[in-house]
């Protein structure tokens, strides 16, 4: 069980409104489209996902960037590590030839797994920019 | 909200970095430098394991100074 502390609790509470608040925003518009007989997806299930997966990804890498993804007694390094390696695998499986992202010119199912990675990737880019700026801003508090 | 300048020095005068007192008070350094940047009020639990680990009181750390007026 992860443990987290009262200010990431705090911030993950923040941070999971405002996912669901997107979500609710884009099904709605969603739903809009599909009224207009759109249709950008193999099936309305794979928009529907798209859409979750989009908010999911809002909420973890927000968490990342506000330091409230890794709870207080893992190594945030490591965990990104293999994370950067889940994408690599994700993205090699979505590369193979029996994959296709696109069928007809809508997304497909595969396109959701390379969604997954691409998140997957991000979480350890997000976590090194975020380190990065907490050094800067730490530099800058004690030139003062 | 304010920042808490008081947290930041009592906490320099044990020589300890924000790490450090997170370490040592159970949470992660984003709290602890968001309570200093004044971005989040702990609640009371916290501010107590906060002020027996610097060996000060409550006042000393969260009082504010300019709320003395009408109490």
């Amino acid at each position: 069980m992860r443990e987290y502390d009262e200010y990431q609790k705090f911030i993950r509470y923040k941070n999971g409104t405002q996912a669901f608040l997107l979500l609710s925003i884009l099904l709605f518009l969603n739903s809009l489209l599909n009224s207009l007989n759109v249709q950008w997806g193999e099936t309305y299930s794979i928009e529907t996902l798209f859409l979750l997966e989009i908010s999911i990804g809002y909420y973890v890498l927000k968490n990342t960037y506000q330091g409230a993804f890794f709870d207080k007694y893992e190594n945030p390094k490591r965990q990104s590590l293999y994370s950067f390696l889940w994408g690599l695998i994700y993205l090699y499986l979505v590369h193979s030839p029996s994959f296709a992202i696109f069928i007809d010119g809508k997304i497909s199912q595969d396109f959701l797994h390379l969604f997954v990675g691409i998140i997957c990737l991000a979480i350890p880019m997000v976590f090194l920019i975020r380190t990065m700026v907490d050094k800067s801003r730490e530099k800058k508090r004690e030139m003062k | 909200m304010a920042k808490n300048m008081r947290l930041k020095s009592e906490r320099a005068k044990w020589g300890m970095s924000q790490q450090d007192l997170a370490d040592a008070v159970d949470v992660t350094r984003q709290t602890i430098s968001a309570i200093e940047r004044g971005d989040y009020n702990p609640t009371i639990n916290l501010c107590i394991r906060i002020c027996r680990t610097l060996d000060v009181t409550l006042n000393d750390l969260f009082w504010e100074e300019n709320d003395d007026e009408g109490i």
